[in-house]
């Protein structure tokens, strides 16, 4: 058998929101590929580069994928473009790693498609500072902050300190990982540090709101927990009221010039209302949204399955 | 002077393995399914991930690294 499919999607085994994706779209009959990272070796895959055509066989099917056929990408896999020298791991294991991951960057050259999102653009999108540049030209209001790894002048008010990009270490036989903290001047000490981190004022009292945005459809979800949070919403999420929201025009329209100017079709964006204004907090291209639809019932999963295949 | 962001961290156990009994993968489908049903794990009653976050724990939202 021969199949055509209309979507290419680039997961892993355990990502379970692409079940939702994928469930939806076999429900409204779209013919689509998943292609499992940690599974690629059960594949036989064929890459044309100049046509370009993408073949892969499983058991008995042969799927084709061209530009005449395919209309997107969703690619859920990771955006560091490059996996070499890896020394705990097998001499088979490291080309495993290597060589698939230089495969998946490789469909890049389905130039003509819609994807969701490019990981070109995701890995641009995951530059902090340059959210926040790109996040004041959209019109957003922006906290004060410094990329530092010294604060040489005392604060007058609390900082929030966070990671320049997603820290996760392992330390002690454990994992460790790093939010957002709200921190006291008088914990501040005149300190060089080994790396840099963000040091932002501190937006306090403050609602959290995640908007998910799919093209040009957006969706806003305030985080209210039982008591006020002033630190990362993360560390209260077992007890957090979730409600979709109706943002005020100029706050959507910047949501989408925003997303727009980074070259993304899928967004999350982290938003604070404090004082009555909307301030930007950060993007997270590949951010996670089966969550918000477990806790809201907004059907994430119909919204990008409706852009995928249209 | 231990670093302010490692100072701050969320300590916990590390998942190496994730064993999910009564399902199969099924690489045609893209999709869990329960053995011997048609059941999607995803719209199983017992199935609390999508409620959470990667399991409870916290990756940066995707598994950014490899």
């Amino acid at each position: 058998m021969q199949l055509f499919p209309t979507v290419l999607i680039l997961s892993n085994k355990f990502d379970f929101s692409t079940d939702l994706i994928t469930i939806q779209l076999s429900r409204e009959g779209v013919s689509y590929l998943r292609l499992n990272r940690d599974q690629l070796e059960l594949y036989d895959i064929d890459l044309d580069p100049l046509i370009p055509v993408l073949r892969v066989t499983y058991e008995n099917t042969q799927y084709e994928i061209n530009e005449q056929k395919l209309h997107s990408i969703y690619y859920r896999a990771p955006t560091f473009l490059r996996d070499i020298y890896q020394q705990t791991a097998s001499a088979e294991e490291q080309l495993y790693r290597t060589q698939w991951a230089a495969f998946v960057r490789s469909l890049d050259i389905f130039e003509k498609v819609k994807w969701v999102n490019n990981p070109v653009a995701t890995y641009r999108a995951e530059n902090k500072p340059l959210q926040l540049l790109y996040a004041q030209r959209a019109g957003f209001h922006v906290p004060h902050t410094h990329i530092t790894n010294r604060i040489t002048e005392k604060p007058v008010s609390p900082v929030a300190i966070k990671s320049l990009d997603t820290a996760i270490v392992h330390d002690n036989d454990q994992e460790a990982f790093v939010y957002t903290r709200i921190v006291d001047p008088a914990e501040i000490t005149d300190t060089r540090y080994s790396s840099p981190f963000i040091a932002q004022h501190a937006l306090v009292p403050k609602l959290d709101l995640r908007v998910t945005i799919i093209e040009n459809q957006l969706v806003a979800v305030s985080l209210q927990g039982e008591e006020e949070i002033n630190e990362d919403w993360r560390l209260y999420k077992d007890s957090i009221h979730y409600e979709i929201i109706k943002l005020p025009k100029e706050i959507e329209t910047a949501c989408i010039l925003f997303t727009q100017s980074l070259y993304l079709n899928f967004a999350a964006i982290d938003l604070i209302l404090h004082n009555n204004q909307y301030f930007f907090i950060e993007v997270n291209p590949t951010g996670e949204w089966s969550w918000l639809q477990k806790n809201t019932g907004f059907r994430f999963d119909q919204l990008i399955s409706k852009s995928l295949s249209s | 002077m231990e670093h302010i962001l490692l100072r701050q961290a969320f300590r916990y156990k590390q998942v190496t393995e994730l064993t999910l009994s009564g399902f199969d993968y099924e690489p045609a489908v893209g999709a869990w399914i329960e053995n011997g049903g048609e059941t999607y794990l995803v719209e199983h009653d017992s199935f609390p991930v999508c409620g959470t976050k990667k399991f409870d724990v916290e990756t940066g939202e995707d598994a950014k690294g490899q």
